[in-house]
């Protein structure tokens, strides 16, 4: 066996081990190492489970305007037609985007009950607020923005509907991005 | 995979890297300004990570993601016709392997496992070349792919085993009741027959944790795993939309096979 092969095998091998450890979400160690090691490559496979997807989170926000609140809208991508997205799904990069930030929104909000402004300082606020302000751009005068996490399922005729989340108010303003918190 | 670059089977996940050119040029508004991946939200969602988290992560607006695309599509094309035993077939892999790692990098969020086992598999592959790419190397390669299969099974598995939902076998109703993944039709037909649901949730549980055995077992039960694997996959895909885990995980199929048949 050639010096690159053993090489290789033991890149591989240390590969494969903290994947293992990986797969044990509790373990500092491999927290450390995912913070570390870009891409993605030390993989977390557990494909709807332990909690498999049972509603949809939706995004939606309203815009101030000339003092009033006009209606909650949702940032919306589409859901695939059935007939093709079993091959080409574009949306689902869109949704899935939205559902990680969600997510993760979801998962500060929780550890930290609101007591302190951690979430509203945590990336994934402020790149949902960001997404938000960028759609008010379209909305001439629009002064302030708010957006909100709402859970939606249904099964057989039963719709269920739940808030998950709502943001704090924005003030926004034409130059900027990302608007200032009231 | 590697150690068997003439075999067509061997060239699936180049399809799916083609399929994921087109998904990402049919969002390239998504990456302009204003757009959910502009380069003002990277910039939000990467900052305070590591220097390596931020490398390209706001780096090009939507032509640069198209270009990367368009030469992604050519290259995955290219190893498609010509595998990845030749030097042209090689060079375009390595390219796949840049323009992925390129738009991994300026996505951050949205991606799939699917994805993800793409891209470990390049990696594999760019490492198994930089050790010289001779047929050991490439078995070493098959067997890594192998073992992250395995793994991506197992854990999975285990990860539903030890869910009350999964257990309870309601599951493929809850997934298949969302607008996402879902189809109304199936979902109603799940309620009405809630022992079709628990006996799908227990069939993947009980695929996905003996996955092993496959790579062990005798020959007819490795064919048996793997056409049931493959069919699994389809179902997600036409089911629930889940169209790029058929490339990503059947393309690495070839990697078990050669991997078991070296264990025999």
């Amino acid at each position: 066996m050639s010096v690159q092969v053993v090489l290789i095998v033991a890149v591989f091998v240390a590969w494969f081990a903290v994947s293992v450890a990986n797969q044990f979400r509790s373990g500092a160690l491999t927290a450390r190492m995912r913070r570390h090691i870009p891409l993605g490559l030390i993989p977390l496979w557990t494909f709807f489970a332990p909690n498999p997807a049972r509603a949809d989170s939706r995004l939606i926000w309203r815009a101030e305007v000339g003092g009033s609140w006009r209606d909650w809208r949702e940032v919306h991508f589409g859901f695939g037609s059935a007939g093709t997205r079993w091959l080409v799904h574009p949306q689902l990069i869109s949704n899935k985007a939205i559902a990680d930030l969600v997510n993760s929104l979801l998962r500060v909000d929780a550890r930290t009950e609101g007591a302190d402004r951690s979430t509203v300082l945590s990336s994934s606020y402020v790149a949902l607020l960001s997404i938000v302000v960028d759609r008010s751009a379209s909305e001439a005068g629009c002064s302030a923005v708010q957006f909100a996490v709402v859970r939606t399922s249904r099964l057989g005729d039963e719709r269920g509907m739940s808030l998950a989340f709502v943001s704090e108010v924005h003030g926004v303003s034409a130059p900027q991005l990302v608007g200032d918190v009231r | 995979m590697f150690a068997e670059p003439a075999l067509l089977v061997s060239r699936l996940i180049f399809i799916g890297l083609l399929i994921d050119a087109i998904e990402v040029v049919a969002l390239r508004s998504a990456f302009a300004d204003g757009g959910i991946f502009s380069r003002s939200n990277l910039g939000v969602l990467t900052a305070g990570t590591r220097w390596q988290m931020r490398i390209l992560a706001d780096t090009g607006a939507s032509a640069s993601v198209v270009a990367a695309m368009v030469i992604q599509f050519s290259a995955a094309l290219v190893v498609i016709v010509d595998g990845v035993g030749e030097p042209v077939g090689i060079a375009a892999a390595l390219c796949c392997l840049a323009t992925s790692g390129y738009v991994r990098s300026r996505r951050q969020i949205g991606g799939s496992g699917a994805e993800q086992l793409t891209f470990i598999a390049l990696v594999a592959f760019a490492v198994v070349i930089a050790a010289g790419g001779s047929p050991h190397a490439r078995q070493v390669g098959d067997t890594f792919l192998a073992a992250q299969v395995t793994l991506a099974y197992v854990a999975a598995g285990v990860a539903k085993l030890a869910s009350p939902v999964w257990r309870s076998g309601t599951a493929m109703t809850g997934i298949l009741s969302t607008e996402g993944y879902g189809r109304p039709r199936m979902a109603d037909l799940l309620v009405a027959h809630p022992l079709v649901d628990r006996l799908m949730c227990r069939a993947v549980v009980a695929w996905e944790v003996t996955f092993p055995l496959a790579v062990v077992a005798p020959r007819p039960v490795l064919f048996a795993y793997l056409a049931t694997g493959a069919a699994f996959h389809i179902s997600c895909a036409v089911m629930m939309g889940l169209n790029r885990f058929v490339w990503a995980f059947c393309g690495c199929y070839p990697a078990v096979w050669a991997t078991a048949t070296l264990l025999r």
